[in-house]
């Protein structure tokens, strides 16, 4: 059991706290999801549990801890280790051994444990997590999912009582996903292990957890049935939670309940709603723009490598055309955006821009990197936007901060920004070169809802001014609200090639390329109506003016 | 293999990896006394052969050789040439004349541009000093976990946080080496020339912010992570990685060869500022002729 009793905390180089009088209690074997925008405590509440903040380490604590009955307040966090693991958010950062075997054992070995014994205890551990056979491999052999399980699996083997992870999954792709919170559902029923997860990405997460609390401002604005939060969440959108599609649909039909259950969602709107089966189906895409990007039997094969990556691709990209490219990992998705964005060469066929060689346009094509911190190089955000930019004038600068309301932030040094703001930054970067061409690779990874809506606006005022996105995801909700048109790629290969809203309603396709039914398909499906993806596709269909509702 | 593949330890032979911390740290510290003791070009080549067998023995992969060849090479050959062109002692031979003096206006500012035949030499020697080390550092590199030397310092009692931090950058070396990747591609991403798209060289003032800022970030969430493990009050003694009695021997072996090196070459140095003494004779005809 886990009671945080009336806990405040201020760092001592602020003024403000960061936590006020936070009080939340969760019994043995509970599941509770915590959510809350950048910056409002959730990740102090984490190290305070875990006993890395403290009031030794120059701060100011008040209120208790109790884990398991004993007050841990003032304990080592080597102490509460053994009642509470902590797993974070990227695994390449806390995995210590080069080995899955040596990462196991690692915290027996310094409880003084025999090496036979922590052999037995290892092998244990990752069976539990789904790792056998693993012992010997590198670290850096797994994938990004596997790397997660083998963080948790190192937490696991002194058999904690508690875990607490902190956004675990905002990396992962929604397999990756499903996969890891089954795992955690799994040790969570047959173990009884409670479970505290911090995470933005509530409308993925929501079926797994039957309590929610909200945090705002270093205090807990709910703490209750996730069910429950849902209405109290509808005036609250500045609080930056990914709230589920039918909670969405719910709120746009105003139907008489809020849930997150697609069957629930389903009996509701067929009691409460009009639906017209014959309704038009909204304007079918058709290229308008004129051609910027012609790929014409696009191949690739990396050196040393029998097979071809990508195989022979054919496809237009329009001016002022945003085109979302999805599939499995190892599709050649990335190979691909290196190429568009001039980093690689094709080794068979053409890439052209505008009939050159892709690689030859130079300025005219952004290319944002999965990994866009690594992209900020200067000491300030209005240098950042100015780096090697010689058309950047003050003016420009000033516009393009108010256009990615960072005004505020114009001197400050842009790796301290939170991670929405950073990632504003660069696209902002991007933007002040003014390229006919945008990519952008999995923009949406760990964002909160606020952060994608100034990216959503920003992209969409970029494609109404002629520009072309390019944007490679597995987010299928942010496909179906920006992109005009939709690739998927196979092994290589093009599986389709369409209209957004024709290729993301297509449950074989999205199956065929590892991809999530998304519930609004569902649910459209079973009322009879067109397939939609997205709530407002469904409420061309679906009428609010309705019997029954409030 | 990727840039992170190419900092793992992982994927050398057993027995390499097998070998205890303490056992490699010894060796590389001994070796370097070595290095500083020796200044024989023949015996020096003989020490640095001795490391490029070691590598060959531990199964190090083609694409690391071809690593350590370039740094090798790059190493031995600017060591080389800075020395033959601006070798200061004397005696010195000019091997090749690059400015004359009589050469106008350059020759009068540069005094002569000479390649010297003893500043080539002497290169040779440093070169091999700093070849032969970032060979064995290599091979501790890519045979070791860094749990392994962590071990063996924490068995020498140094305390667990300053372990750490020396060890942690080993830790980090595979993940830094691919982000310094990732970097450079941004540069060029972010490069309004055609020549930045290319060129790396350019770019490298720029890496080191966000490569810090990164680590920075990662070094606080490992430490975070192996604290709540319990490190810093981990039970030494019992658990760490034993060390054999033949790699003991080993060590110590070496050890009094080192000493008996450095010992002898003491003897050979006094000799030559007038403290000879004739039963030593022996010993300084072997010093000359191979230290």
């Amino acid at each position: 059991m886990l009671h945080i009793d009336d806990v405040s905390y201020r760092y001592e180089s602020r003024d403000a706290w960061t936590l006020k009088h936070v009080s939340l209690r969760m019994e043995q074997g509970e599941m509770v999801l915590l959510a809350g925008r950048s910056g409002c405590g959730k990740s102090t509440l984490i190290k305070i549990i875990s006993g890395l903040v403290s009031e030794d380490g120059h701060g100011t604590l008040e209120g208790r801890i109790i884990l398991d009955g004993q007050d841990i307040t003032r304990w080592s966090p080597e102490q509460i280790g053994l009642l509470a693991g902590t797993v974070y958010q990227s695994p390449d950062d806390q995995l210590f051994a080069m080995t899955v075997e040596d990462e196991t054992g690692f915290a027996l070995e310094n409880q003084g444990m025999d090496s036979e014994q922590i052999r037995r205890e290892v092998a244990e551990t990752l069976r539990r997590v789904g790792l056998a056979g693993y012992e010997k491999s590198s670290i850096h052999q797994l994938s990004g999912g596997q790397r997660q399980r083998l963080a948790l699996a190192s937490i696991l083997i002194t058999k904690p009582r508690q875990l607490i992870l902190d956004e675990p999954v905002s990396q992962m792709n929604p397999q990756g996903v499903q996969s890891f919170m089954e795992l955690l559902l799994d040790l969570n029923r047959n173990e009884n292990i409670s479970i505290l997860m911090i995470e933005h990405r509530v409308n993925e997460l929501a079926r797994y957890f039957k309590r929610l609390a909200v945090m705002k401002d270093g205090e807990l604005l709910y703490d209750g049935d996730i069910e429950q939060a849902w209405p109290f969440l509808t005036d609250k959108q500045d609080l930056g939670l990914r709230e589920p599609q039918t909670v969405k649909l719910g709120r746009e039909l105003h139907l008489s309940e809020l849930t997150s259950d697609s069957e629930k969602a389903l009996s509701l709107i067929c009691r409460e709603c009009e639906i017209e089966r014959q309704a038009g189906k909204a304007a079918v895409f058709s290229p308008e723009g004129s051609p910027l990007v012609r790929a014409e039997g696009v191949r690739f094969r990396y050196p040393g490598v029998k097979e071809d990556t990508l195989h022979g691709l054919d496809f237009v990209l329009l001016e002022g055309q945003i085109t979302a490219l999805m599939g499995f990992n190892g599709a050649g998705k990335s190979t691909l955006l290196n190429m568009l964005g001039g980093l690689t060469d094709p080794t068979g066929g053409r890439l052209l821009l505008d009939g050159i060689p892709v690689r030859k346009a130079l300025g005219q094509v952004g290319y944002l990197l999965q990994e866009s911190d690594l992209m900020l190089l200067a000491d300030t955000v209005t240098e950042e936007l100015s780096w090697k930019n010689p058309e950047m004038t003050p003016e420009k600068t000033e516009a393009m901060l108010e256009r990615l309301h960072l005004t505020e932030y114009a001197q400050d040094f842009p790796l301290a920004l939170s991670k929405g703001q950073r990632l504003r930054v660069v696209l902002g970067a991007m933007l002040a070169k003014e390229p006919r061409l945008l990519l952008l690779d999995e923009p949406t990874t760990g964002q909160d809802e606020t952060s994608l809506s100034e990216i959503r606006k920003l992209l969409l005022d970029f494609r109404n001014k002629g520009g072309s996105v390019f944007i490679c995801t597995h987010d299928i909700e942010l496909a179906s609200r920006i992109a005009d048109r939709v690739i998927l790629l196979e092994q290589g290969r093009i599986l389709a090639d369409g209209p957004a809203d024709v290729v993301l309603s297509d449950r074989n396709l999205l199956l065929q390329s590892g991809l999530t039914v998304p519930v609004v398909l569902d649910i459209s499906e079973k009322l009879g109506i067109p397939p939609c993806v997205s709530e407002k596709e469904v409420i061309r269909y679906v009428h609010a003016a309705a019997v029954g509702r409030d | 293999m990727s840039m992170r593949q190419l900092w793992e330890g992982t994927d050398a032979r057993p027995w390499a990896r097998e070998i205890n911390g303490r056992t490699k740290l010894i060796v590389l510290f001994l070796y370097a006394i070595l290095m500083i003791t020796i200044d024989n070009p023949r015996s020096l080549f003989i020490l640095f052969m001795l490391t490029l067998l070691l590598h060959l023995a531990a199964g190090t992969s083609f694409y690391k050789w071809k690593v350590m060849a370039v740094l090798l090479m790059l190493g031995l050959w600017g060591s080389m040439v800075s020395q033959a062109l601006f070798f200061s002692q004397i005696p010195r031979t000019p091997l090749f004349v690059l400015i004359s003096l009589d050469t106008p206006v350059l020759g009068a500012v540069t005094g002569g541009l000479f390649i010297y035949r003893e500043g080539i030499l002497y290169g040779a020697v440093q070169g091999l000093r700093a070849a032969t080390m970032l060979s064995l550092g290599l091979l501790v590199c890519w045979t070791s976990d860094p749990r392994q030397l962590l071990n063996a310092l924490l068995a020498w009692h140094l305390p667990p946080q300053v372990a750490f931090m020396l060890v942690t950058a080993i830790r980090f070396l595979p993940v830094l080496a691919a982000e310094t990747g990732e970097i450079i591609t941004a540069l060029q991403l972010r490069s309004d020339t055609q020549r930045g798209r290319t060129a790396i060289i350019q770019h490298i003032p720029y890496i080191a912010k966000p490569l810090l800022a990164r680590c920075l970030r990662r070094a606080q969430t490992l430490a975070l992570s192996v604290v709540s493990r319990g490190f810093f009050s981990a039970k030494v003694s019992q658990v760490r990685q034993s060390w054999r009695t033949l790699e003991k021997a080993g060590c110590f072996a070496f050890c009094l060869f080192t000493l008996a090196v450095v010992g002898s070459k003491i003897c050979y140095v006094l000799s030559e500022q007038g403290f000879y003494f004739g039963m030593f004779r022996k010993l300084y005809d072997i010093s000359k002729l191979y230290l």
